[in-house]
């Protein structure tokens, strides 16, 4: 594994100035540094905007060498119940820093834990607070409970704009000697919509075809890519054949494992490029609204099925 | 109790078993000292009725006696020696010795004291016990003619069960009174009193247990919103299986996209209670799943009247079949996660184009 480099890693910021574009942030921890003390610290942002990358390199500034053993990364969203804060996170939460005064839990995608374990978890910012310091990430402070929010300083992660993502991309052309023409920046740009890790892993995805990077190669890459499955599964929705589009669905959650969230995220986004008329599209894209709203609470196949039977209608019409 | 209330007064009020009536009437008829009869087999099929009918017939007296007393052998001796000498002023006599094969080992020497009365009696002994090849019987047998007693066909104690029904007015429908006469297994002293017990429950609301088959059959076909809510609250099933059995066979019932939709509209609300329940452990939401559910029956613009063979989910037989697969997946995920400062959300999110970069490599993971 080690002989082969995944570009988000590699061209990953080490240092707080190298981070693209969140200069406000960036000042603010630079000054926690220098201080030597961090409160605990809310990430919020679109994905791919540099959270993981300031917490990691904050951590690498304040705890020089010794950052790996005070630094504790995990992932809100593969464990959300209550139980992992009251296991992992307690434990970790209350072991003495190595060579510091406290040490640093980093909790990736918090928004995904439950409001109950959210709870528990502000218990833990309060009991061990002299030695832990709390870095929750997100993509909305909202749906952090207020609690926490109030315990904790806020920093909000701009969306990257195409100049941002320009610059970042010209980084990697250098370092791994492409040619990447206009239009495929263009490509890469549109497709990633500013989120850094998707614009890297799709850049490398087409250098392991050719060198030379065009918009054909980029857009060759994401057709590839992107699940088509999402797309069918819709067009059989439409044409009346609803088992065929439970069948895919299912596929695509028991077999693929992909999230409901994330299915439904894509049946918005490919809403727009369906044959219908407009005022359908609408129509859908309230319904998609709506159920990307009981997902939240709902069973992904469920929800999905009650979905896509919405779209059986049109034909019907 | 119907139990009491409808056991047969006279002969020809019970069903079936003519061949045992006959046997007995022929055995009493032929009867000569020294030899008893045994009646054996099942429970609630008349073995002891049938006997006493008969003595009522031909006005004989009844002298009976059975286990539940203690019949050791000076006990037996005791009440029997009376009964078998004695000539009766008022008339001929039966004796009946009930539960035979219920006598205790502690009656000790009982069975030997009745072969003995058997063989000095003057007047005939009718033996009955559920099992004539019980080691305990092995003297009696010696001296007596068996006579096996049958179960009751269902179909007889389903038309016993209808005709009581009829006549008590008890709300029950036809295929309860079928089923509790095919569990019966002939016995028709149990089917009398389940029936009477089904249908004490019926009027309060409950009717016996149906299975998963029945309730979907009403869900999907009934439009009496009550009677579907009825048939969900008495099926073998829990509400969030009955769900599930439900999204399986939506499209198997309704062909109408219109209704597909709503019906599956509903499961989704019923979805959020669902999992309310389960995140705030309030069951008071149970309520509102269980009628939004029983919701799906009022989709339907007019009953299919097909036959629907329902299947059952094929969730779990999906999720059981790519588990291992999902398992391994969920590994590689997870340690690409870890190399990548990501969750194995956001590795799921990017595998397509992590497939492509890593090619072979991602079999090292």
């Amino acid at each position: 594994m080690s002989k082969f480099e995944i570009w988000t890693e590699k061209y990953r910021p080490k240092k707080l100035n190298d981070v693209i574009n969140q200069g406000h942030v960036v000042e603010r921890l630079k000054s926690f540094v220098k201080e030597g003390s961090i409160p605990h610290m809310i990430f919020a942002g679109p994905p791919g905007t540099g959270k993981t990358c300031c917490a990691v390199a904050l951590a690498r500034e304040f705890f020089g060498d010794n950052w790996r053993s005070n630094f504790q990364e995990t992932n809100a969203s593969d464990m959300r119940g209550i139980n992992v804060i009251r296991t992992r996170i307690k434990s970790f939460s209350r072991t003495k820093p190595i060579g510091a005064l406290f040490k640093i839990i980093f909790l990736d995608e918090s928004d995904s834990l439950t409001s109950d374990a959210q709870n528990a978890l502000r218990r833990l910012m309060e009991m061990y607070a002299s030695i832990t310091r709390f870095i929750l990430s997100c993509n909305y402070s909202s749906r952090i409970i207020s609690p926490i929010q109030s315990r904790a300083a806020v920093f909000r992660f701009k969306l990257l704009s195409k100049e941002d993502v320009f610059t970042y991309l010209k980084v990697i052309e250098k370092g791994e000697k492409l040619k990447i023409d206009k239009n495929a920046m263009e490509a890469i740009y549109e497709i990633s919509e500013g989120d850094l890790r998707k614009a890297t892993n799709i850049l490398q995805a087409s250098a392991t075809l050719n060198k030379k990077i065009t918009s054909d190669t980029i857009y060759e890459v994401a057709a590839q890519a992107e699940p088509k499955e999402v797309k069918k599964m819709i067009e059989s929705a439409l044409h009346g054949k609803f088992l065929d589009a439970r069948e895919m669905l299912k596929g695509l959650l028991f077999k693929r494992g992909i999230a409901g969230q994330d299915i439904i995220k894509q049946i918005s986004s490919e809403i727009y490029n369906l044959e219908i008329p407009e005022k359908a599209k609408i129509e859908l894209i309230e319904k998609v609204g709506d159920f990307e709203y009981r997902l939240q609470t709902g069973n992904d196949q469920i929800q999905l099925e009650a979905l896509l039977s919405q779209f059986t209608l049109l034909k019907a019409k | 109790m119907l139990i009491e209330k409808y056991q047969p007064k006279k002969l020809e009020d019970v069903i079936s078993q003519r061949e045992v009536i006959r046997g007995i009437e022929k055995w009493l008829d032929e009867w000569k000292k020294g030899e008893s009869l045994l009646i054996y087999g099942p429970t609630g099929t008349g073995k002891t009725l049938i006997p006493k009918l008969i003595a009522k017939r031909r006005r004989l007296n009844i002298f009976e006696i059975n286990t539940s007393e203690e019949l050791n052998a000076n006990s037996i001796r005791e009440i029997l020696k009376p009964a078998i000498k004695e000539k009766s002023l008022i008339g001929d006599r039966l004796i009946l010795i009930d539960g035979i094969d219920g006598i205790s080992s502690s009656d000790r020497g009982g069975t030997a004291e009745i072969a003995k009365m058997l063989r000095e009696s003057q007047y005939p002994i009718i033996l009955i016990a559920s099992d004539a090849y019980n080691p305990k019987l092995k003297t009696l047998r010696l001296y007596s003619k068996l006579l096996k007693i049958r179960k009751i066909r269902s179909d007889f104690i389903e038309r016993k069960l209808i005709k009581i029904a009829r006549k008590e007015r008890l709300k029950i429908n036809i295929r309860t009174i079928r089923e509790i006469a095919r569990n019966s297994d002939g016995d028709i002293r149990s089917a009398i009193n389940d029936l009477e017990i089904a249908s004490l429950e019926s009027i309060g609301q409950r009717e016996k247990e149906k299975t998963i088959f029945d309730t979907l059959k009403v869900i999907f076909k009934s439009q009496d919103l009550k009677a579907v809510l009825v048939a969900i609250r008495s099926c073998d099933k829990d509400i969030e299986e009955i769900f599930w059995w439900v999204e399986q066979n939506i499209c198997n019932e309704f062909e109408d996209p219109e209704e597909v939709s709503a019906a599956f509209d509903l499961l989704s609300k019923a979805d959020i209670f669902r999992n309310k329940i389960a995140e705030t452990q309030n069951f008071r939401f149970k309520k509102y799943m269980r009628d939004l559910v029983a919701g799906v029956s009022m989709v339907k613009k007019r009953p299919y009247h097909k036959f629907v063979s329902y299947k059952p989910p094929d969730r779990l037989v999906t999720l059981g079949r790519t588990k291992s697969y999902r398992n391994e997946m969920d590994k590689i995920h997870g340690k690409l996660g870890e190399v990548l400062h990501c969750s194995k959300r956001k590795v799921r999110e990017q595998m397509p184009y992590l497939e492509i970069i890593l090619g072979d490599n991602i079999k090292d993971f």
